[in-house]
This record gives C-alpha cells, structure tokens and sequence, in this order.
C-alpha cells in the first residue's frame, strides 16, 4: 500500500517538477544571452531591440510561472487532497493490502476498486444483518418464556432425585443447560469451548435416546490449549453433529461414531466433524456442495422448498458474511463410509467488517 | 501451535474438457507426514504437477508457506517446495556430495564450493539417515531405494518445507521401506513437511499423520492415524463402485511345465531349483527384492544366464532374447512395458487383436472383423474404455488402462507361462483386481503363473504356492 502511495505521490509531482526545472532552464539561458550581449555589442542593432528582448523574456518566465502557479492550484493541490481522501478510506480496510489489485494505475481506479469494495462489504453487512434477524426471529419464537422453562426443568430434576432416578435428572439439567446457552445466551460469537460443552450436552441427550447406539469424541491435535479461546457464530456445530445423527446413524444397524477433530494453526481454525454413518448419495451430495459455495443470495434458502441441511447452509453463509467468502463449510462423504464436514474459521473470530458496522451503516 | 505450510482451497483442474481436481482441499503442516491415497487417474499426479509449479489451475486457491497463489492460468513454483518423482533429478556420473552440493537449484553466491566442506556435511547428513552410503560414492553404484534418500537430502540441502513424493515408495521392499520409516521420522523431527502419493495402503501408510483419501479429483475423507483402518480407506478409493472380492483358484495338480534346476547368479541367487506345474500360480518373495526379481528377470532374458539350467515343458531353454522367450511360449509383465509393448498409434482392439490375428484369419489369409467387433464388446467394458474411447489410439489412454490393455493380450495369447515382474508395484486396488483374476482365468486354462513381488500378503492373495528367498536361497515355502 505504501508504494503505491508514494508512486502516485511521485506521478503527482512529475509535471510540476519539470515546469519548474523549464523555468530556470529558460531564466539561465536568457542571463547567458544578456552577458554576451554586453560584451560583444555586435548582436544587436539597437538598443530597442535588446530592451525587447528582455521584456519579451519576461512576459514568457511570467507565463510559465503563472501557467505552473495555476496548475498547481488547479491540479496538483484538489489531486493531492483527492489522494489523501483515498488513503484516509483505504485505511478502514484493514485486509486492502491483501486483497487489492497490487498496482493499481491511478487514483480513479482506486476510487473504483474503493467503491467495488464498499459496495461488496455493504451488501455482506446487509445479508448478515438480514440474516440474524431471521436467526434472532427464529430464537424468540422458542423463546416462549425461559424463566418458567427453566423453572419447570428444575423441578422435574428435583422430583426425580427424590424418586431416585438418575437418568430423568441428568437428562433434564442437559436440557436445562443446552436450552440456557441457546435461548439465553445473546451473543452471536462465541467461544468454541462454549461451543463444544452445547455440542456434549446436546449429544448426552440425544445418546440418551438412542440407547448410547454411538460414541463421541472431541480430539484436539497439537500440544496447546489456546485453540478453546477461539471464537466462532454460535450454534455453528450443533446442526452438523444432528445432522450426522439423523441423517448418518440413525438408520444405520450397527454401533456409529462421532468424531470432532480441532486443528489450530497460526491463521485458521480447522474443525473436522466425521461420522461413520450410511454416508450421503452423489447426487445430493452434489447439490449440498453447490449450495455451501453460493453465498450470493441469502434468501435462497427460505425459497427453496428442501430443508435438508438448511441449518448448515445457514451456519455457512453466517461463516462467509461473518469472515469473508475464503472460509465456510465443505461437505465430503461416501456411501456406506460415512460423511465429513469442515470448517474452516479465521483464529481471530472477529468479524471483517467489525470495525465498520457503526461508520458504514 | 502449528504451521501452515501448504493450504489448498476449492482448487479445480480441467484436461481436456474433464474435471482432473473438483473443488479439492487439503492442508499440510510442518513436521507432519500426509499420505494421499487414491485409484489411478484419481487426480493425485495432477495435484502435484500443480504444487510443483509444473501445471495450472482453472480456479482455487494454493497457500504455500503464507505466500496465496490465486491466479489460474500461471504456473506456481515455490521455493518451499521439493518434487520427488520416478523421474531422478540425481546425476549418476557424479558423487552423493557433488549432487547435493553442485547441483542445486538455487546456488550459492560464492563461485567455488569448498570440497573438504561440502564432503563433511554430506557425510554428516549421510550419518543421520544413510550410514552406510559415503559422500563420495557415485549415485550409479546406489540402490533406487538409496537414490530417493539422496534426493530427499537434496531437499534438506536446498532448503525445502515441504517434500512432495510421487508414487515412488510402492516399489520398495519391505526392507526398505521399514528404512524409509526411519527418514520418515527424521524429517518429522527437522519439521519438515512431506506428502507422498499411493495407490493402497502399507507399512509407510501406518506411520503417516493422516491419510487423506481422494477420489474422481475430489478430497474424500482425512483418516487421522488413530484411525487408520485398510479397508475402510479400499473403501474410500472405491467409493460407491461394486467390485466384489477375488476367490483364489484351485490349482490343477498338472504336468511340470517350468523347471529351475541349480540356477546360480553371482551375489543374487545361489543354487535354486524348483519347479512349476501347469494351471498353478507360484509367488516368489524376497525381504530384500532380490533373489526373486532376478529369477524372474532371468526367464525373461532381461539379464543373461550363467549357471544352471531352465525346462520348459520338459525341454532346456535358454532365455537369449525377449522374442524368443515370448515366442517360446512364455508370457512376460512388467511394470514398465506398457509404452514398449504397446502399438501406441493403434487402438486397444487393434492391440488386442494383433495376437490372435493370425490363429482367426479365414483360410489363414483374410482377416476375421467380426473378431474384432468381437474383441471391443467383450474386454471394453472389463478394460474400463468407454465405448466413445475405442477408436482412440492407445497413446491418449491413461497408464492403468494401458497396462489393463497389455495383461487382456496375455489372455488372448494364452501363453504356457505367464512371467510377472513386480505386477502390482504402481497398481491401484481396481487393477490388482483385474490382475488376480485375469491370472485365475490363465491358470483355470491351464496357464502356469509365476509373479515376483516385494509384498508378501499381495502374493499370498492369489498364489497357490509363495517361495521364500534369504540371502540368495530359497529358504522355504509357503502354501496358501
């Protein structure tokens, strides 16, 4: 960023430089002319001709001093503003080094890539904005009245201590937990070890109704702890583990597994959900694909009529709107193997447009 | 924390109008071993010709050491990166030193290397993952095996992250790759990164990091070391493909048709004699890759005959030529022949049809067409030609349809004994297959099969009979 700024600076400057440069070019020229003039005394007829000659030079030093003063009033001091103004925009991106065209020709096609930019990251606030309206409609309208379900479920759990039943009170205080994390818990970005206790409870509760017919396991490759600090949208996991009970081993006969893999690196946060369940067709499969990598329209999944793995392409398009379209989920399986999903987040887990929500908007 | 080396994001490659990678991803991090697993044609090849700056991508995203590579149509070669392929980059003329100092990619800006210097580095590399092997030793007098270390070091010289390895470590003996399991472990500890490419699984897979599995150009499943499991990943390969499992034939208790008698080469074989019976399949195995492999070499008339002697059907044969021992009656496949053998400018029914042509041309002069109609119904299917393919000369199919190709015209030419050199050193699961039951079938018509192989379970698998060689000797045998 910083060389183009100082090319264009030197672009800007070029002309000027040389008028200047023209100026004195002239002004010794015209000295010179004078000196031999005076001590020759031959060149010149009269003394008429030598005073024109002098006058004339002054009226052309005075044109280029005037035609440099009004182009530096006229061009180069509104360009350098205009340049400045640019910079000052530039600098509200904080990812312009990577993403912008490494050279770019002049101001205006700044300007243009600028405003490409704006427009872009305006409508991804717009879809994200659109699209957690949607999530939050879709929570208040479970969110009938959280007290008295909370209330109710501990007095299940209370009741069924006193009788003695275990499995009634363990499962209620999951339920109670994972209904507190997803109704009452406001932010959008969580931590992924929040993340993960949801996922557990809500995977103790659905073993609980599959008789403990499949295991699960979170598996953290690499020797540090830091990864469980990383932030992610909230509720990004849990429609992928339901997914892989409903879809991948809920029909399946045998014993299924679940597997969580987390990869930290310095930049990316890799999260691998793997099942050994029935696996997914081709076809579907394909269409699931197609539907992960279109993040243009956000309303696309209202309209279309199938809900297969809606939630997930809605957690997708939260990661695309949220990070940028580099990151997201992609969706791998064969049948009778079982199905894999990653997701793929920025260490950070802040938002691109973070910074600029409250200016743009 | 880890470190990103190689990140590939959504990457796609067309050839010829064909989907080669389809939104594929995968990463690599320093200090981890990745084994990409896949059929042939899978797209593995093409991935690495892409990583190797050798090939371009149509769209995606390549992430090498931090530095991004998004523009399709350009050719990426990155510096972190060192190419291992069967195409050596060594000099054989030149010593281990000498390759790995003089010739180097990127050199140094001094004009003279310093000879005692470049001597005592070489050996202090050698030390740590080749002791027996000196820094002045000329590479020509090396193993293949010894060859791919070296080159390994040259990546270690030359400053490379990453080490891509490209289906070269199938062929090793089980000797040499528990060998290359060590420099494995060392290239972990220098963190040094390393994708290798295979057709199935062995013991290399099992000390890999993860396992990732690609199928028709697309990631398929990561198999995390934890929980590597041969089947499941043959499964993965295969993916929703029906191909049910190969049932060994019988062997028919019938005349000797090949006998060895006091075969002797020095350093190699001392001594063997054992013979083979019509319609049996005998396997030859060697820790070492040895002993076997030249016996077989010896009927084929690849390396000549010193000592002993060898029946074919009861009377001695000499193995001179490669003609005259196909023209004798004895069938030879080697991994490497399907160029050679091959009428690259014909068809594969004309392929085909060259060794039958003279048995079914009418009156012995005119040509039978049917015979070839016939021909294309029958093995185009079995080859895996689509039928838009018949007319294609052999030269544009893919390497494992060429050596399906060539293992159909052993079929067709029914010889007395089919002579195998290492068949499925660089064969994926599909054509082992295809392979074990094109031998059942041989041997069910009465064709005896000899197969020479570095790996014992894939000979156990078809062979009625395995003889074990130690040190030159055939040590025992092993019926399955």
């Amino acid at each position: 960023m910083q060389n183009n700024d100082s090319l264009h600076s030197r672009k800007m400057k070029t002309p000027f430089i040389f008028l200047i440069r023209l100026f004195i070019v002239l002004l010794l020229f015209f000295v010179t002319f004078f000196l031999f003039q005076k001590r020759t005394e031959i060149f010149f007829a009269s003394r008429g001709v030598l005073y024109l000659c002098v006058m004339g030079s002054i009226i052309v030093v005075s044109i280029f001093m005037g035609s440099t003063l009004l182009l530096y009033v006229q061009m180069y001091r509104p360009r350098k503003k205009l340049e400045q103004a640019v910079n000052k925009l530039c600098s509200l991106y904080p990812d312009r080094s990577r993403h912008s065209i490494p050279e770019i020709e002049d101001v205006a096609d700044m300007l243009e890539q600028l405003l490409y930019d704006y427009k872009t990251l305006s409508d991804r606030v717009h879809d994200s904005w659109i699209m957690n309206q949607q999530y939050r409609f879709a929570e208040l309208q479970s969110q009938i009245n959280p007290h008295f379900l909370y209330n109710t479920l501990e007095s299940i759990r209370g009741q069924a201590l006193c009788d003695g039943n275990e499995r009634i009170a363990e499962m209620t205080e999951l339920l109670a937990k994972y209904f507190r994390y997803n109704i009452s818990c406001d932010a959008d970005i969580v931590s992924l070890e929040d993340e993960l206790t949801s996922v557990q409870n809500y995977v103790k509760i659905q073993q609980y109704r599959f008789e403990d017919r499949f295991d699960f396991q979170i598996i953290r490759h690499g020797d540090t702890e830091d990864f469980l600090s990383c932030t992610l949208p909230k509720m990004t996991l849990q429609p992928i583990v339901e997914n892989a009970i409903f879809h991948g081993l809920e029909t399946k006969a045998e014993f299924g597994h679940i597997v969580i893999h987390l990869e930290r690196t310095m930049d990316h946060l890799i999260i691998i959900v793997q099942d050994d369940g029935i696996g997914i067709a081709q076809d579907t499969l394909d269409q699931l694909n197609m539907r992960l990598r279109n993040i243009s329209a956000v309303t696309a999944v209202q309209q279309d009529g199938h809900n297969n793995g809606v939630a997930m392409i809605n957690s997708n398009l939260r990661i695309k709107l949220l990070f940028g379209p580099e990151y997201g989920i992609s969706m791998t399986s064969t049948v009778g193997v079982g199905t894999e999903v990653e997701i793929l987040l920025p260490v950070s887990g802040a938002p691109v447009y973070g910074h600029l929500e409250k200016s743009v908007l | 924390m880890k470190k990103e080396i190689v990140r590939i994001e959504h990457l796609s490659v067309y050839s010829n109008g064909k989907h080669m990678l389809d939104d594929f991803h995968l990463n690599v991090y320093a200090g981890e071993v990745v084994n990409l697993i896949g059929l042939s044609g899978s797209g593995m090849s093409v991935l690495l010709s892409v990583l190797n700056g050798l090939d371009t991508f149509a769209s995606g995203r390549i992430c090498i050491n931090g530095d991004v590579f998004e523009n399709p149509c350009v050719r990426y070669a990155h510096p972190a990166i060192f190419g291992i392929s069967l195409q050596s980059k060594l000099v054989p003329q030149l010593s281990v030193a000498e390759n790995l100092f003089v010739i180097r990619k990127r050199q140094h800006h001094c004009i003279c290397i310093p000879r005692t210097e470049m001597y005592q580095q070489t050996n202090m590399l050698l030390s740590q993952y080749l002791p027996e092997v000196s820094a002045s030793d000329k590479v020509s007098a090396l193993s293949f095996a010894d060859c791919i270390i070296i080159e390994v070091l040259k990546a270690i010289v030359e400053g490379a992250e990453l080490l891509l390895i490209d289906d070269v470590l199938q062929s090793l003996s089980l000797k040499e790759k528990a060998r290359f399991v060590l420099v494995l472990r060392f290239l972990r500890r220098e963190h040094k990164a390393v994708l290798y490419t295979s057709h199935k699984t062995d013991l290399l897979s099992q000390c890999a990091d993860r396992i990732v599995v690609i199928r028709k150009g697309r990631h398929v499943r990561t198999v995390y070391a934890a929980d590597f499991d041969s089947s499941v990943i043959e499964q993965l390969e295969l993916g929703t493909e029906n191909h049910s499992g190969h049932s060994r034939s019988v062997a028919l208790q019938g005349v000797e048709i090949l006998r060895f008698d006091q075969v002797r080469s020095p350093g190699c074989i001392g001594n063997v004699s054992f013979s083979i019976h019509k319609g049996e399949i005998v396997g030859l195995y060697d820790i070492e890759n040895r002993s076997n492999k030249e016996l077989t070499l010896l009927v084929s008339a690849a390396i000549p005959m010193r000592c002993g002697r060898i029946f074919l059907d009861g009377v001695p044969f000499i193995p001179q030529s490669l003609a005259g021992t196909v023209n004798a009656g004895i069938g030879i496949i080697r991994e490497e022949d399907s160029d050679s053998a091959l009428i690259q400018n014909m068809n594969f029914v004309d392929n085909l049809f060259l060794p039958v042509m003279k048995k079914t041309a009418q009156s012995r002069v005119c040509i039978d067409a049917k015979v070839g109609q016939y021909i294309a119904k029958e093995f185009g299917k079995k080859i895996g030609i689509d039928a838009k393919d018949y007319a294609t000369p052999v030269m544009y199919l893919d390497e494992h349809v060429k050596q399906r190709i060539l293992l159909y015209r052993w079929i067709l030419c029914r010889p007395k004994v089919l002579v195998c050199i290492e068949p499925y050193a660089h064969a994926d699961i599909l054509t082992q297959r295809m392979m074990y039951t094109v031998f059942s079938q041989l041997a069910e018509n009465g064709t005896a099969v000899l197969i020479s192989s570095a790996d014992v379970n894939e000979l156990s698998a078809i062979c009625n009979r395995v003889l074990v060689f130690s040190e030159g000797r055939l040590t025992g045998e092993r019926s399955t």
